[in-house]
């Protein structure tokens, strides 16, 4: 009868272990899914055969906020790299103004 | 019979072209080349733009874009670099802000590197070609040049062999310049550099500090402000020089 008792009653504890081990473990796992990391590259041909190569990884909570947030600091490395030299970007490049992009 | 047949083909590829070279001395009309330019530096992927060459008279520009056309008519555009074959002399852009603008430019020898003419031909886009090799600053290239078009020009700084580089990459694949076109166009160009400021030797050594300066400018920045938007564990940027500046 007491290791029927003792059975019933260890059962009962990792019940209770799992169950409140799980939430948290099954939440982080939505979490992670829910996020999306993307990268953009872009590469810079400055004066005198110098190249500039940028990456930006970014993650965020959707694959298009990582895609935006990835480009825009490949945009940003590149306008530095651009402005570093003394020349004018691209208008495509999409850069901020000087003194913006001085002081951020 | 077949070696009389070559030999007869070989003096045509000299002398068809000539006519078309000879329009360059012409002040009405320039030679405008166009190379593919590649550069593929792992793990970044491949990036390709277009080298504008314009060979007026005794000088070559190497431009940044096809240029813009201006009020007056003229296309107008930043140089690169030029050479100046009358005066053996190369001037490059070499902009180091701020004691440098993009308007100073520094001298280089021209050529500024030496050729090993190798006995292999072949025909790259319906030219007769012959290899060349040379050792430039910390890469090994080898060459293409054409044996039909007797200017001795290329892509950037190359330069020097009998015939136009049409292709040129170095051995471990990184740098590729490949000709898409030439061809005679008239002479719309008005195109210039800025002031010499000193020759290579002189420039490479102001190159490093400046560019070990720029480094600590954007380090500092990015340390100031960890959370800026350029900034961040995943953030690369890489410097590459086709030219050993930094020894």
């Amino acid at each position: 009868m007491k290791k029927v008792l003792i059975f019933f009653m260890a059962i009962a504890v990792s019940s209770f272990a799992f169950a409140s081990s799980e939430t948290p473990w099954t939440n982080s796992i939505l979490k992670s899914v829910s996020k999306c990391t993307a990268t953009a590259y872009g590469t810079y041909y400055g004066p005198g055969g110098n190249e500039t190569d940028v990456s930006c990884t970014k993650t965020a909570s959707s694959c298009a906020q990582a895609q935006a947030d990835a480009a825009n600091c490949r945009d940003l490395n590149v306008c530095n790299a651009v402005r570093s030299f003394g020349l004018e970007p691209s208008p495509t490049l999409n850069c901020p103004k000087v003194s913006e992009f001085e002081n951020p | 019979m077949k070696k009389l047949i070559r030999l007869f083909v070989f003096f045509l590829m000299f002398f068809i072209p000539a006519s078309r070279v000879c329009a360059f001395s012409d002040g009405d009309s320039v030679i405008k080349i166009i190379y593919k330019r590649s550069y593929n530096n792992p793990p970044f992927p491949e990036s390709t733009n277009n080298q504008y060459i314009i060979i007026d008279g005794n000088k070559s520009y190497c431009l940044f874009g096809e240029g813009v056309r201006g009020k007056d008519g003229k296309i107008g555009a930043r140089v690169d670099l030029m050479k100046d074959f009358g005066n053996h002399t190369l001037y490059f852009m070499g902009p180091m802000i701020p004691e440098y603008t993009v308007n100073d430019y520094w001298s280089d020898s021209l050529p500024a590197m030496h050729w090993t003419i190798v006995n292999q031909f072949t025909t790259i886009k319906n030219n007769y070609c012959q290899k060349a090799v040379t050792n430039f600053r910390g890469r090994e290239y080898t060459a293409f040049f054409a044996l039909n078009i007797p200017i001795q020009d290329g892509p950037w700084k190359f330069c020097g062999l009998p015939g136009l580089i049409v292709k040129l990459g170095d051995s471990k694949g990184i740098y590729n310049f490949e000709m898409t076109s030439f061809e005679k166009v008239p002479n719309e160009y008005n195109l210039g550099i800025g002031k010499e400021n000193g020759d290579y030797s002189l420039y490479k050594p102001l190159f490093k500090k400046w560019h070990l300066r720029r480094l600590e400018k954007d380090k500092a920045r990015r340390e100031a402000d960890p959370n800026c938007l350029d900034c961040g564990e995943g953030v690369t940027v890489r410097y590459t020089f086709i030219e050993n500046l930094l020894d």
